[in-house]
């Protein structure tokens, strides 16, 4: 199939083109499903997710204004995200968390991480409990402060903190045990 | 978390892709809009079949109007030499002696207290054999008075209804051995027109349904100016390489303040059912005593609607809705009473009405049983207000509306001022505004759509010519509601 450029593109989306819409899933569909990954607990949570938001993608094309191919990404992204959220949002009610919980954050070694490739970050990234992952990305991904990450998930404050914090830990933890792997 | 781990991680998951083929993601996506085609067509089959089955469902079927009437076979001469006197002892079966034995006494009575006017050749012969139906209200009360001025009706029939009560229980003691030889029950085709029509008509029926949706049709083209998810995407500044964090989370994000601003829409299809009282009062200058035998002959039934709403969610406490409204209300008539008829089978008119005979007139006298099913349609246009608030996922509140009725059909039969039965037609019933007030609630049962219930209560008056009647519903709805 000839890639037809993202104007183009864009203008057949708004007509109602099936082929224009096959085409979006085609080029974004890798990417965005890194992202619904990261907020579904199982692949198959994602690639569902995934779907429900291109059809709501097609179904709402009309009001999106952006004339680039990022900006639709964008929207995109945040479309899986509130999808995923809604979807869970109630359990995060159920582990509330006291404030003694809270410990010293400890920082993620920056230059093991600059060793790393995308799939070993990303595997890290996935191989974290589903909701710190979610705290973690974003927190640290979509860059959301405490605040709003708590009115995201439907969690208080402190709990956001403490999820954030353990997950860094994980991942602290995930990076060291990696580093030894490739020394030994 | 520093600033370069963010940015290090950021970019990782920005420029990573997932190890999956896009062809799959496509072909779920196909899956899901064939399904959801399907859902609609279903859903929509399924509220069109539940409102047919509804409409269709509480038709009554015309074997189910019961007008019975013991009718002799031979004519009763009005002649000078006739003799129309009470006659309990057995008579030989003459053509002459059937007709008198199958005479009310109430004749008889009237014979007794005064003598047929043999030689009264007027007018009014001709008037009063008419078909019943075919006299203007105005001139059947005209006839009314005429009649009740009478000296023989003013000696034995005070109470119309009552009187007719005796004349009816005695006709059919007296005709018993009549009928085995004569009387036959049966629907009488010769009824005036607008009562033996009452049978329900489905082809009209098929017609206001068509109606109705073509209404509902009508309404669609608004759906497509319905825009819940406007996103200000003029805010977003979103490339390939960064993400502001200015950018809105989502098209929802930011729905909560701009409520106000962006009225959210949804569409209600709605079925009610509803039991009512009727109270019935007279107008101007009639007769208490119709009201009472209006009362008497007219059963309430229940009362069946469709509605279908436009909701529109002004505030999240707020929502205003209109659209279309259909209702029928049925009611059982009954009546039981005598005629006089003449040689065509056309009603002169209640049995005191004899003095209008002349020589020469042949009538018999009928007895009736009538048990019709009375039906009134209304397409009202509703405007709604409804107080709600949302308690976790169901939302819950009060509502009161207002419905201005648009169209209305009557079928069946009522009684006139003389307490004979009429077609319902005849009594020009009007419909006032309808008012109602009541609690619902809504569950969400799948993704965008909702289940609503609500329990009500509504008043509808009803002026006609010689009552207006006072309908108190309780109603009980259930519905879908599809926000967009």
């Amino acid at each position: 199939m000839i890639s037809m450029n993202f104007e183009t593109l864009l203008t057949r989306l708004k007509q109602g083109d099936q082929l224009a819409f096959r085409e979006l899933v085609m080029r974004l569909s890798k990417r965005l499903m890194t992202v619904a990954r990261i907020y579904s607990s199982s692949e198959e949570d994602a690639k569902d997710v995934l779907q429900d938001a291109f059809l709501l993608v097609f179904k709402k094309i009309q009001v999106f204004e952006g004339s680039e191919e990022g900006a639709m990404y964008g929207w995109i992204k945040r479309i899986i995200i509130n999808l995923c959220l809604n979807k869970n949002q109630k359990k995060y009610r159920r582990n509330e968390m006291k404030l003694e919980d809270l410990k010293i954050d400890k920082a993620v070694p920056e230059e093991a991480l600059d060793k790393m490739s995308h799939d070993e970050i990303m595997q890290l990234i996935f191989k974290l409990p589903d909701d710190y992952r979610k705290v973690f990305s974003l927190y640290a991904i979509e860059g959301y402060s405490h605040k709003e990450i708590a009115e995201m998930l439907n969690m208080t404050e402190i709990n956001s903190r403490t999820h954030l914090h353990r997950s860094r830990k994980i991942l602290q933890a995930n990076i060291e045990s990696a580093k030894k792997l490739v020394i030994i | 978390m520093k600033d370069k781990t963010k940015k290090i991680i950021q970019d990782h998951v920005q420029s990573h892709e997932y190890d999956i083929d896009p062809l799959e993601i496509w072909s779920g996506i196909e899956a899901k809009q064939k399904k959801r085609k399907g859902f609609f067509w279903i859903t929509g089959l399924g509220i069109l079949l539940l409102s047919l089955v509804i409409f269709l469902g509480i038709q009554y079927s015309p074997g189910n109007d019961k007008v019975t009437e013991n009718k002799p076979e031979n004519l009763l001469e009005i002649t000078p030499t006739t003799t129309i006197a009470t006659n309990n002892e057995p008579q030989p079966e003459t053509n002459e002696n059937l007709a008198k034995t199958s005479s009310s006494s109430a004749i008889n009575k009237t014979k007794k207290n005064s003598d047929l006017p043999t030689s009264k050749l007027n007018n009014n012969t001709e008037k009063t054999s008419q078909s019943f139906n075919n006299i203007p209200v105005q001139k059947l009360n005209k006839e009314i008075q005429t009649t009740s001025n009478a000296q023989s009706i003013a000696q034995t029939n005070n109470d119309p209804r009552k009187d007719n009560t005796k004349r009816a229980t005695t006709n059919r003691s007296n005709n018993t051995d009549v009928g085995n030889k004569s009387n036959t029950s049966r629907i009488d085709s010769n009824l005036p027109s607008t009562l033996s029509e009452i049978k329900p008509d489905l082809t009209e029926l098929e017609t206001s349904i068509g109606k109705v949706r073509e209404s509902m049709i009508a309404l669609s083209p608004l759906r497509q100016n319905l825009k819940l998810f406007k996103v200000e995407q003029s805010q977003v500044k979103v490339t390939d390489s960064s993400i502001d964090s200015d950018f809105e989370r989502s098209p929802w994000i930011g729905l909560e303040d701009q409520k106000k601003y962006r009225p959210l829409f949804s569409i209600s299809a709605l079925q009610s059912v509803a039991f009512y009282q009727k109270q019935t009062t007279s107008n101007q200058g009639v007769n208490p005593s119709y009201i009472e035998a209006r009362n008497a002959a007219e059963m309430p039934l229940e009362r069946f609607g469709t509605t279908l709403l436009m909701n529109v969610e002004l505030t999240n406490w707020l929502t205003i809705s209109t659209g279309v409204e259909y209702q029928k209300i049925n009611e059982q008539f009954n009546w039981e009473g005598s005629y006089i008829i003449d040689e065509n089978d056309n009603i002169i008119g209640p049995v005191p009405a004899v003095e209008t005979l002349t020589e020469g007139d042949k009538v018999r006298i009928v007895e009736r049983d009538m048990e019709i099913f009375n039906k009134h349609e209304l397409v009202n246009v509703p405007i709604q207000l409804s107080l709600h608030h949302n308690f976790k996922s169901i939302t819950y509140g009060a509502y009161g509306r207002a419905s201005i009725n648009v169209w209305n059909r009557t079928e069946g039969a009522s009684l006139d001022e003389r307490l004979y039965p009429i077609d319902l037609a005849s009594l020009q019933t009007q419909f006032m505004t309808q008012w109602s007030g009541g609690f619902f609630a809504e569950i969400p049962v799948f993704k965008s759509w909702k289940l609503q219930a609500a329990f009500g209560l509504n008043q509808t008056r009803a002026q006609e010519t010689f009552s207006t009647n006072t309908y108190n519903f309780k109603e009980f709805t259930l519905g879908i509601k599809h926000q967009f």
